[in-house]
């Protein structure tokens, strides 16, 4: 039994070592003194859950969006609704980048459609998309964060980072609650690949695909 | 009569080995009659979990793994080829534990850091990250040293220990769940983390009973066939 602990234990220290140094190793490593959740407070589960079950209802009296709502407040955020993103997608200044949206998600989720326009920034890897975005943020009037919507809370954190890191007025700083997938399910247009691409298209599929993987993202 | 202390302990001992036997038998043949019931939605597994988009070779693991299963778990319950059926635990919970981590880890290792972060157990980012960043990668690990049969013992106390506050919290997640959402225990379905995206959490804690009896299994010093060094240390020699 003692040998048994003792290897275990040896086991336990190798292992431990080489799994860091992997980390380490990986081109899709995580930095362990990075806060990749800057300033906010878990989800109750509730809220959090994507059962695939119809018709399981929720018991709270707060809806998930007010919810969000109040979560969006606490870390000095601005919740969006869809007229507001239409009224902001549709506003002449976000032609000159007066008025940005910048997709929170990763580069699988971005290409495979996002908002017309909008620029691309993953939190998990903002080494990648500062350089892209920095200047924009600290000129444009208005900034709308968005992801897949739903559970996703990348649109938040990625907020909070850039607002926090480059000093954006937290009174331009808005999250579109409702995402890429209420943006797609409501017939609006979807960007393809690359930003202006010009391939333009409002294939829901887009939006499902973000939904079935919404709990990932 | 034999009224030798350590005779009668060895006894008792010999029949918890025969019940977790057939309790791991039984549970074998059960997932694997519920993959072959449940046969598009086990297709659909080995379509997109297990990545194996050939059409022919993804319809016939889901058509024959299942019943692999079965067979395994009828070995188990009758105690036919024992050696066998214990190497064979050893290269299944090897390869199971390369899967599972392997696909924490590549190539969003950031996915898993926020299903860990949902469990609400550590608030330092550091702790966290650590977690997320080494877990996947020691799993692999431990899972290699199974397959090539190294450490066994050691890397399969590593898996139990690692298996039990897991499977603690999964459960205690879920009961979260059930009771905010008011949804019966066992529908209950989330991404607990585990590597194989959204499962129902009985199905999981199942699941997660099988790997612990199989770690278990192999604490005991079975399946020493075809291992490169079976124990680290030298081992005493009976005479």
């Amino acid at each position: 039994m003692k040998r048994v602990l003792q290897e275990g234990a040896l086991v336990a220290v190798i292992g431990a070592a080489l799994a860091f140094a992997a980390n380490g190793l990986s081109p899709h490593r995580l930095e362990l003194a990075r806060n990749y959740f800057p300033g906010t407070k878990l989800t109750p589960p509730a809220a959090v859950t994507s059962t695939n079950l119809t018709g399981a209802a929720t018991p709270t009296n707060n809806s998930p969006l007010e919810l969000l709502s109040a979560r969006l407040r606490e870390n000095g955020l601005q919740l969006a609704d869809s007229n507001q993103v239409m009224q902001l997608f549709r506003d002449p200044r976000r032609e000159q980048d007066g008025v940005v949206f910048i997709d929170a998600r990763d580069d699988e989720h971005y290409r495979a459609g996002h908002i017309p326009g909008a620029y691309h920034f993953d939190r998990f890897h903002p080494e990648n998309y500062l350089t892209n975005v920095l200047q924009v943020c600290l000129t444009a009037q208005q900034i709308v964060f968005y992801c897949n919507g739903g559970d996703c809370d990348d649109s938040e954190h990625a907020a909070i980072m850039l607002r926090d890191s480059i000093g954006i007025p937290k009174e331009k700083v808005f999250v579109y609650g409702g995402g890429i997938t209420e943006w797609s399910t409501n017939g609006l247009p979807i960007e393809l690949g690359l930003r202006n691409s010009g391939q333009l298209t409002n294939l829901t599929g887009a939006a499902a695909s973000g939904k079935a993987e919404g709990s990932r993202q | 009569m034999n009224t030798n202390p350590s005779t009668g302990k060895r006894r008792s001992l010999d029949i918890v080995a025969l019940l977790a036997r057939w309790l791991l038998g039984g549970l074998f043949i059960y997932l694997g009659l519920s993959k072959v019931l449940q046969g598009a939605e086990f297709l659909r597994f080995v379509r997109q979990q297990l990545l194996v988009t050939n059409p022919f070779l993804s319809s016939a693991i889901a058509a024959t793994a299942p019943w692999l299963e079965v067979l395994y778990g009828l070995l188990l319950l009758t105690g036919i080829a024992r050696d066998a059926a214990a190497v064979l635990a050893r290269w299944w919970l090897g390869c199971v534990f390369i899967y599972m981590g392997l696909h924490k880890a590549l190539p969003h290792p950031e996915y898993f850091l926020k299903l860990v972060r949902q469990y609400d157990m550590v608030t330092s980012p550091f702790l966290l990250n650590s977690i997320g960043a080494a877990l996947p990668w020691f799993e692999v690990y431990c899972g290699l040293l199974l397959l090539v049969g190294v450490a066994v013992r050691g890397s399969a106390l590593n898996l139990a220990a690692m298996l039990v506050p897991f499977t603690l919290i999964v459960l205690k997640r879920a009961l979260a769940i059930a009771a905010t959402s008011g949804i019966p225990f066992c529908a209950v379905k989330f991404d607990c983390g585990c590597g194989a995206g959204e499962v129902f959490i009985c199905h999981k804690l199942l699941e997660n009973t099988v790997l612990l009896l199989l770690s278990a299994w192999l604490l005991t010093g079975r399946g020493r066939q075809l291992c490169l060094r079976f124990s680290l240390f030298r081992e005493k020699v009976l005479r």
